[in-house]
């Protein structure tokens, strides 16, 4: 009942090896099922639509290209990704480097790192729509508590979410205090970096700077990198903040059709969701998924590439 | 040797001088919002005041529930919710463990392609499923809500994947020579040895249906289908001006949360830990 087990290029399975093979299946069949309804048939009906004419109405008319070269002229397309490239390129290092600097100090506290964790941790859960509000009123720009604490030091008042040059910044400080999924994965991955090594660091006379930076970030480096990877498609996908903010500030609950001043909060997919089911455009919406889809897909191949060069995998 | 003993403790007091101050800008907005939410319209930027209230009132949130039909949101957040989790405890640990446990010829590309699926954007799918839910008339329901759930997420799958890889083979292969077969050690071992990790997926999804946004949005969208999050949502556009009747709004869809939270800490934070290790 034991062996009969052959490696010999074409195998035959065994009985045994049969049993499990269907069990297998069986048991991962729900979550087949599942992807290939909800994933695999969307997919590949999304690269359709976005080569057809399409509302949500009336059937799919296909027009080739038309849809992409639409894109190509249209000045909010642009502006949008422009927005979004924008978020991503402060939101990304500016979460993570939060995020290390929170973690190597919840590492280096010894009473109270629970608690303190917990704090950090709290805002990530947060529901979306509560979160918006309290920054609504923290960044109100006449008498939001941010100004005010800067107003100490006579900063003039800034209109965070109204003025162009600023509504970045904002959206990123909104981001920066929900980072505490992260800080509790790298505190985790920081737990898991042998002792020893910092022990005999510390022999050699090396500093707390040197360890975080010779050690610990090594140590890490393979769970820094799939959070990078992770903080970049979140980036690109940022939509339910500005969709909140943006309705608040037209005061129009459908469909979102706010944008900010000068388009300023007009994000990636805030722009697709106006197309898909404001104006009922889903053939230009799908195109535009395809677009990011592709964006998403060459960056994260890219950042797995140079981090499989520099950070030797265990 | 002097010299070393100061450096030593200001090494020792310095993080934790810097994590306290961080601890409370973190916190400073959470106590923003309960704080104004017992104030009158008049103080809410009164920072005179501090993180008090002067006659520190109920009125904003016998406000809200006068305004929005907060038990009929709350139970049909509820229902979402509780069906979601009954679709992920019902179906993840069987897909975990046929890729965790099961050595069969599938396994290695099915495990990819899930990993791969956690990267795929919803903006993708979101139109195809639209029309897919509009075509079986289902729009304006709970159920695009709450049928995918009974077909497991792949997070949840990779955590409790990861969960049942420390159960001992010994224990299933010795299960086997006494002649089980897969579901008998499924149903006696492995789901009984994988309640903490069920446990964690059970409080992610909990978590991440009650607050989600998006979904409601596009299926739940009349007032007789709102959830909390969209209840609150329609609240701050038809009241833009009332801060304390909003925060109000926001600490009461903030409380299921905070209990989830305060009772389930142990297992949330260990699930995030190892959700971080991928493979």
């Amino acid at each position: 009942m034991r062996k009969l087990k052959r490696n010999d290029g074409k195998r035959t399975w065994s009985p045994r090896e049969k049993q499990a093979n269907r069990d297998g299946l069986l048991f991962a069949l729900p979550w087949i099922l599942g992807f290939l309804i909800f994933s695999l048939y969307p997919i590949i009906m999304s690269a359709y639509y976005s080569f057809t004419n399409f509302s949500a109405i009336k059937d799919p008319v296909w027009v080739g290209l038309k849809n992409y070269r639409m894109l190509m002229k249209d000045r909010l397309f642009w502006k949008s990704l422009n927005n979004t490239l924008v978020y991503v390129a402060i939101s990304v290092p500016a979460t993570i480097i939060l995020s290390l600097l929170l973690a190597a100090l919840l590492k280096a506290v010894k009473r109270g790192k629970a608690f303190y964790r917990s704090v950090f941790f709290l805002p990530s859960i947060f529901p979306v729509v509560a979160s918006t509000m309290i920054w609504l009123l923290v960044l109100d720009p006449i008498s939001g508590y941010l100004n005010r604490f800067l107003s100490l030091f006579g900063t003039p008042a800034i209109n965070w979410l109204g003025d162009p040059t600023w509504t970045k910044p904002a959206l990123v400080i909104m981001t920066c205090w929900g980072v505490g999924t992260t800080v509790v994965i790298l505190l985790a991955s920081m737990g898991d970096v042998p002792p020893e090594l910092y022990e005999s660091a510390s022999m050699d006379g090396a500093g707390a700077w040197t360890k975080f930076w010779h050690i610990t970030i090594p140590g890490i480096a393979h769970v820094l990198v799939y959070q990078i990877v992770l903080a970049i498609i979140n980036g690109f996908q940022y939509f339910t903040q500005v969709y909140i903010l943006c309705s608040a500030q037209s005061g129009n609950l459908s469909a979102g059709v706010g944008a900010g001043k000068k388009n300023s909060l007009l994000m990636y997919p805030l722009y697709l969701f106006q197309n898909a089911f404001a104006r009922l455009k889903m053939g230009t919406a799908s195109a535009m998924a395809w677009i990011l889809f592709i964006i998403v897909f060459v960056l994260t191949l890219v950042l797995i590439r140079i981090s499989d060069k520099y950070v030797d995998v265990k | 040797m002097g010299e070393r003993n100061v450096k030593g403790r200001f090494s020792r007091v310095f993080p934790v001088v810097v994590i306290t101050l961080l601890a409370l800008i973190y916190l400073f907005p959470i106590l923003i919002m309960i704080s104004a939410s017992f104030r009158s319209n008049d103080q809410i930027f009164d920072t005179s005041l501090g993180l008090l209230s002067r006659n520190p009132t109920l009125d904003n949130f016998k406000n809200v529930f006068s305004v929005m039909p907060y038990g009929r949101y709350f139970g049909n957040t509820m229902w979402i919710t509780g069906m979601n989790v009954l679709g992920t405890i019902f179906c993840t640990p069987m897909i975990s463990y046929s890729l965790a446990k099961i050595r069969w010829k599938g396994r290695n590309i099915i495990f990819s392609i899930i990993m791969a699926s956690l990267m795929i954007p919803y903006t993708v799918t979101m139109i195809p499923l639209y029309k897919f839910w509009t075509k079986l008339n289902l729009v304006g329901t709970f159920w695009p809500l709450i049928i995918p759930a009974f077909f497991g997420y792949p997070f949840y799958i990779v955590i409790l994947r990861q969960f049942m890889l420390t159960i001992p083979d010994e224990l299933l292969e010795a299960a086997e020579i006494d002649g089980a077969g897969r579901w008998k050690i499924y149903r006696t071992i492995i789901l009984p040895l994988s309640r903490p990790g069920i446990a964690t997926i059970t409080i992610f999804t909990f978590m991440s249906t009650f607050s989600d946004f998006l979904g409601p949005l596009l299926y739940a969208n009349n007032s007789d289908h709102y959830t909390l999050s969209l209840g609150l949502y329609s609240f701050m556009n038809e009241h833009s001006v009332d801060w304390a009747g909003m925060m109000a709004a926001a600490t009461l869809l903030m409380i299921p949360i905070l209990v989830v939270f305060l009772f389930c800490q142990k297992y949330l934070m260990e699930g995030i830990s190892t959700s971080g290790l991928k493979g």
